[in-house]
């Protein structure tokens, strides 16, 4: 046993912890902040110049106001529906056409290719977007926010590059065996991949979690309002504009703090879910020889 | 192989022109179709004229971002649209400006919808804006009479009228003192702020005495030396952080007036010089808050909060809003009042919002401009207003022997939910309304009530004298577009350091440099531009000065 390389090695360990403990508080601690003034006074944050390390002069009003806003459930709802609708639609269309993209052997391959990303350098623009989906009488639903980006094709790509990856012996071995495309890519494909469909999944959640310059544009109902259409006019309607004594509101910095936290914790809530399938893939080892 | 790959492509390009063309519509052909379809069956029309009157008429409106549309949970809205006989469709987008040129865009315009200020002149050359002039002779009577008459002008262009002018308070950007800090330094106020009178007045010398007690006199009794006497309660701007200062000087930033000897923009002018010397000696003697160029407005807002600025420039809502935030529990003892100052020669005013808040626009598309315009008519008469405004008598409000309003529990929950502003929002009375018909506070108002109302009020019912642009209302010229950034940038850098002392604003030759730059810009050319496009459009008879 070498001692003296001992202690170096822990001695190593301990600084490394200790900064990346610290690296980790200074980048966590503005979130944590956030939720410390939405439980917050106002006047004991300013008092305190938004610096907080526990909710100050504890109160709920910026959380009752935000769950009482009127339309806040139902837009809540409507995300909830254009995520897991629109993140599953989205998933099985990417993982199909980047599988198809992948196979080598098929007629047209490149030319394929070529169309596809040919479309993320030019779109059709917004009032061409605006009068196809006025045909296609998608305006005023929802599904104007699940159907025409149901595709991503950055993430198409992405996907067709992870399906290259998988050694062709497995798909050969496969085959041999008699196993058909159909339980190919479910037996096979699928399993292998759990590392992409987890960030595409990840990728599309977020995103659709997120949309709100569709549903502006594309959706002139109340009721088909998303999330994050809601949020935006919470702040809009800020105690700047009194017009009753009574209609207390409370101070826009708890009200902001509260909707983000109320906005972002379910994905935050997922994540960690996700995380354990960006790991090294099982296919490693897989193939012998 | 390679053929076959030619072959290939186009056969998908045909393809693709096959499906385009089966699906587009010629417009040409489908308007012929349209107008044939129209002719022939206009004596069809005149036989079921009787009985389509009677059939509520749907209208589309495109209404200002305010509010929720809810006619089942705001019942004055069912009323509402049974008494005009229509079958509502209102949207409330998010960005309104956006949804409605896309809407415009794609040709798919609401039958009513509002616009900011003057944007519905950029809307014009799309040929959607009605001209309302007969509309209004014929069905607009209470619009006519309740209107501000000074606002028409803003809406018509060449004798046509494009819209109904929403009323706006032109009292916005506000000076206000804490009352108490003056107290305490035995400084008399002889104006005490009431309902419905301004404020407290002073002279340009007692200004500055004031600026420098609050800054180095200790008003707030602490011991500490951490307060300034002035401060902008908003992002910094310099067309409004200074406006009470330059006001004493004669004029506003971002504003033209006919001097003797022409048209000229209030920043190149003596005034303006004389107004950056006054304010960079206050610099100087360090009563302005050092950080007003760099801080945010709530950033300001929260150093109110804390006790450190004595006078500051806010929105006219600001103080209400420190109220509601919770000033009183970190200062019981603030109190608040308007002031506004007059310069050592007379001169005094604040920043002119203008006349309007938006315009309400009919569609030239609208197949019923008639009932659209006697719909809006109905909101500017006094049931309609009531309605929209406040609701169902006996049902969300009631009204007491001396005439005010007072809410019930349903029509308090209705107002907290935003649900009565959307038809409010398009009509042209004075909010001043609001204020009239509501209940006097009792002796038991609490400062919160008493900070709110005062300051709302005021900001609506004042009479202080404004300055207001010759060019209010006026098309922005294309050369404004083109250069107007540059040439504000300069100006707005030139301001901070003649107000910091980076550049002596009393050095002529620094002073020639600073216009010459300003012509170099493009000043001189935007200044030639709106003279001439008022002469050409408004008949006026001005020239640019020099």
């Amino acid at each position: 046993m070498v001692i003296g390389s001992n202690k170096n090695f822990n001695l190593f360990n301990v600084i490394l912890t200790i900064s990346i403990g610290i690296f980790g508080i200074i980048m966590f601690y503005p979130f944590l902040n956030l939720i410390f003034i939405s439980f917050s006074k106002y006047s004991d944050i300013v008092k305190n110049k938004g610096i907080l390390f526990y909710p100050q002069g504890f109160n709920i009003s910026a959380y009752q106001y935000v769950f009482r806003y009127n339309n806040f459930w139902p837009a809540y709802q409507n995300t909830v529906f254009i995520t897991l609708i629109g993140t599953s639609l989205a998933l099985f269309l990417t993982i199909i056409g980047g599988y198809v993209l992948s196979v080598r052997e098929l007629p047209g391959r490149n030319f394929l290719t070529t169309i596809v990303v040919i479309t993320m350098f030019f779109s059709g623009g917004l009032i061409p977007g605006y009068l196809n989906f006025r045909n296609l009488k998608l305006l005023d639903s929802l599904w104007v926010l699940i159907i025409p980006v149901s595709i991503n094709t950055w993430y198409m790509l992405l996907a067709r590059n992870f399906f290259q990856g998988i050694p062709t012996e497995i798909l050969e071995s496969a085959k041999i065996d008699g196993i058909s495309e159909v339980s190919l890519i479910l037996k096979i494909i699928i399993p292998l991949s759990l590392p992409i469909i987890a960030t595409l999944s990840l990728f599309y959640g977020v995103g659709r979690w997120n949309e709100y310059t569709f549903a502006v544009l594309y959706n002139s109902k109340v009721e088909l309002q998303t999330l994050q259409v809601v949020i935006r006019g919470m702040y809009q309607i800020t105690p700047d504009d009194f017009q009753d004594m009574d209609n207390y509101v409370p101070p826009s910095e708890t009200v902001r703090a509260a909707t983000v936290i109320v906005a972002t914790i379910p994905i935050l809530c997922i994540y960690p879910f996700l995380q354990k399938y960006f790991a090294k893939g099982i296919m490693v080892g897989s193939v012998k020889g | 192989m390679k053929k076959l790959k030619i072959t290939f492509i186009l056969l998908i390009v045909v393809l693709m022109l096959l499906v385009s063309a089966c699906s587009a519509k010629d417009p040409s052909t489908t308007k012929e179709k349209d107008e044939t379809k129209s002719t022939t069956s206009d004596a069809k029309e005149e036989e079921t004229k009787e009985e389509e009157t009677k059939e509520p008429t749907t209208l589309e409106i495109f209404g200002p971002g305010r509010g929720f549309w809810d006619p089942e949970k705001n019942s004055a809205l069912k009323v509402i649209m049974d008494k005009t006989n229509t079958i509502l469709e209102v949207t409330i987008p998010e960005d309104r400006k956006q949804a409605l040129t896309m809407r415009m865009a794609s040709g798919d315009v609401p039958d009513i919808f509002t616009t900011g200020r003057f944007e519905y002149l950029d809307y014009i050359p799309t040929g959607y804006i009605l001209d309302i002039k007969d509309l209004l002779d014929e069905y607009g009577q209470d619009i006519l009479s309740e209107c501000n008459p000074d606002a028409w002008p803003y809406v018509t262009i060449s004798g046509k009228i494009y819209g109904v002018p929403l009323w706006n308070n032109s009292f916005k950007h506000l000076l206000v003192m804490r009352a108490d800090w003056a107290k305490n330094l035995g400084i008399e106020l002889s104006n005490p702020v009431s309902y419905g009178e301004y404020g407290e007045s002073m002279t340009q010398d007692e200004f500055s005495a004031l600026l420098l007690a609050f800054t180095y006199d200790d008003p707030d009794g602490n011991g500490e030396d951490d307060t300034y006497g002035y401060a902008a309660a908003e992002d910094y701007n310099l067309r409004t952080s200074f406006t009470s200062l330059f006001g004493m000087f004669g004029g506003q930033v971002e504003q033209y007036y006919d001097y003797d000897d022409g048209v000229l923009p209030y920043i190149v002018t003596d005034d303006y010089r004389a107004g950056l010397n006054y304010i960079s000696e206050q610099w100087a003697l360090k009563t302005i808050d050092p950080e007003i160029f760099l801080s945010k407005g709530e950033q300001v807002q929260q150093k109110i909060m804390n006790s450190k600025i004595g006078i500051y420039t806010g929105w006219w809502s600001t103080t209400g809003t420190l109220a509601n935030d919770g000033i009183y529990d970190l200062a019981p003892e603030a109190e608040f009042t308007h002031i506004y100052t007059i310069g050592n020669d007379g001169r005094n005013g604040i920043l002119n919002n203008g006349l309007l808040s938006g315009v309400t626009s009919i569609s030239t598309q609208s197949e019923n401009p008639e009932v659209a315009m006697q719909f809006l008519n109905f909101l500017s008469s006094d049931e309609g207003y009531n309605l929209a405004g406040y609701g169902i008598e006996g049902e969300h409000y009631t009204v007491l022997d001396t005439g005010h309003f007072v809410k019930t529990a349903l029509g308090a929950e209705v107002y907290e939910q935003w649900l009565l502003d959307p038809l409010w929002n398009l009509t042209c009375r004075k909010d001043v309304e609001n204020f009239q018909r509501a209940a006097p506070l009792g002796d038991d108002a609490t400062p919160l009530q008493l900070t709110q109302l005062v300051f709302h009020v005021n900001s609506t019912m004042n009479t202080a004298p404004t300055y207001a642009s010759i060019f209010y209302g006026h098309a922005v010229p294309a050369i404004e577009t083109e250069l107007g950034t540059d040439v504000k940038t300069h100006v707005d850098q030139m301001a901070i350091e003649f107000i910091t002392g980076t550049a002596d604003v009393n050095d002529d030759e620094v002073w020639a440099e600073y216009i010459a730059e300003w012509e170099k810009r493009g000043g001189k050319r935007i200044l030639d531009a709106y003279v001439q496009g008022s002469n050409d459009v408004y008949g006026t008879n001005y020239t640019s000065g020099n």
